[in-house]
């Protein structure tokens, strides 16, 4: 189920045409004058070993977690397989100027918050977990290591799943 | 045992073992020190941090504040911090 679903939004991040770096370079607008910023690598946990030691694929980069994943389960006269992916997209970068730092994630995290909404336009298929709705979609605040060149943003979400295979 | 006192001691020390700092046109001697770990990121993972510490003797170093860049052993740093002096010491927090 973790891997699942990770998976279905990191390939979905990762699409040439409804992903981070194709919203970046067509739907976010930026203000004259300022470059396309640069996304690095964009990993989940089930595929990367920085990303599932919590860490970052790349700087910059976007590392996807899954955080927790509770499980609708408590009707026992009518076993569900649903259950709800918390899920957590991290967004990290290097600059010696923290302002142009904030300003790239801003942009960044426009264009994951893009991504997301395309992909939950429609219902998501994996090794039998059916990804069909997103109940929550949220831009965490940026932060700044103390003393330190990385700047990083996120955003949360939290999607409905549903284990077909479950008879 | 010898004790630091004097300007001129922390000077020779700072000479002997430091690095050559400048901003503008000041210029002096500094210890810079470098030391990693791995820090939260502030969203639930975790992130390499350098911690990049110049220490001056007080008042050589004009100009030295934040959001300013010194030229340390030849490379360029941005200040993040000035931290309270301890005695006649200036650790600066810089960046870069």
């Amino acid at each position: 189920m973790i891997l699942e679903v990770a998976r279905l939004l990191t390939d979905w991040f990762n699409d040439p045409v409804q992903g981070v770096a194709a919203r970046l370079n067509s739907t976010v607008t930026r203000d004259a004058g300022e470059p396309l910023p640069a996304i690095g690598t964009i990993a989940d946990q089930t595929r990367n070993n920085l990303v599932a030691q919590t860490k970052y694929p790349t700087t910059p980069g976007i590392a996807v977690n899954v955080r927790q994943l509770p499980l609708l389960d408590g009707n026992t006269q009518n076993v569900s397989a649903d259950g709800i992916a918390d899920i957590l997209v991290r967004v990290c970068r290097s600059e010696k100027d923290s302002k142009i730092a904030a300003r790239d994630s801003s942009y960044i995290l426009r264009a994951i918050a893009q991504s997301w909404r395309a992909f939950n336009l429609d219902t998501r298929i994996r090794n039998q977990i059916q990804v069909y709705a997103c109940v929550e979609l949220a831009v965490a605040p940026n932060f700044e290591v103390e003393e330190n060149l990385i700047h990083t943003g996120a955003v949360a979400g939290k999607l409905r799943f549903r284990d077909i295979a479950v008879p | 045992v010898a004790t630091i006192q004097t300007d001129a001691d922390i000077d020779f020390m700072l000479k002997d073992a430091g690095v050559p700092v400048s901003l503008g046109n000041s210029r002096t001697y500094g210890i810079f020190r470098h030391a990693s770990e791995m820090e939260s990121d502030g969203q639930g993972g975790f992130v390499p941090a350098h911690h990049l510490i110049l220490t001056i003797r007080q008042g050589t170093l004009s100009g030295v504040a934040e959001d300013v860049d010194v030229l340390i052993d030849g490379t360029s740093y941005r200040v993040r911090s000035v931290l309270p002096p301890s005695r006649k010491l200036v650790r600066v927090a810089v960046a870069g």
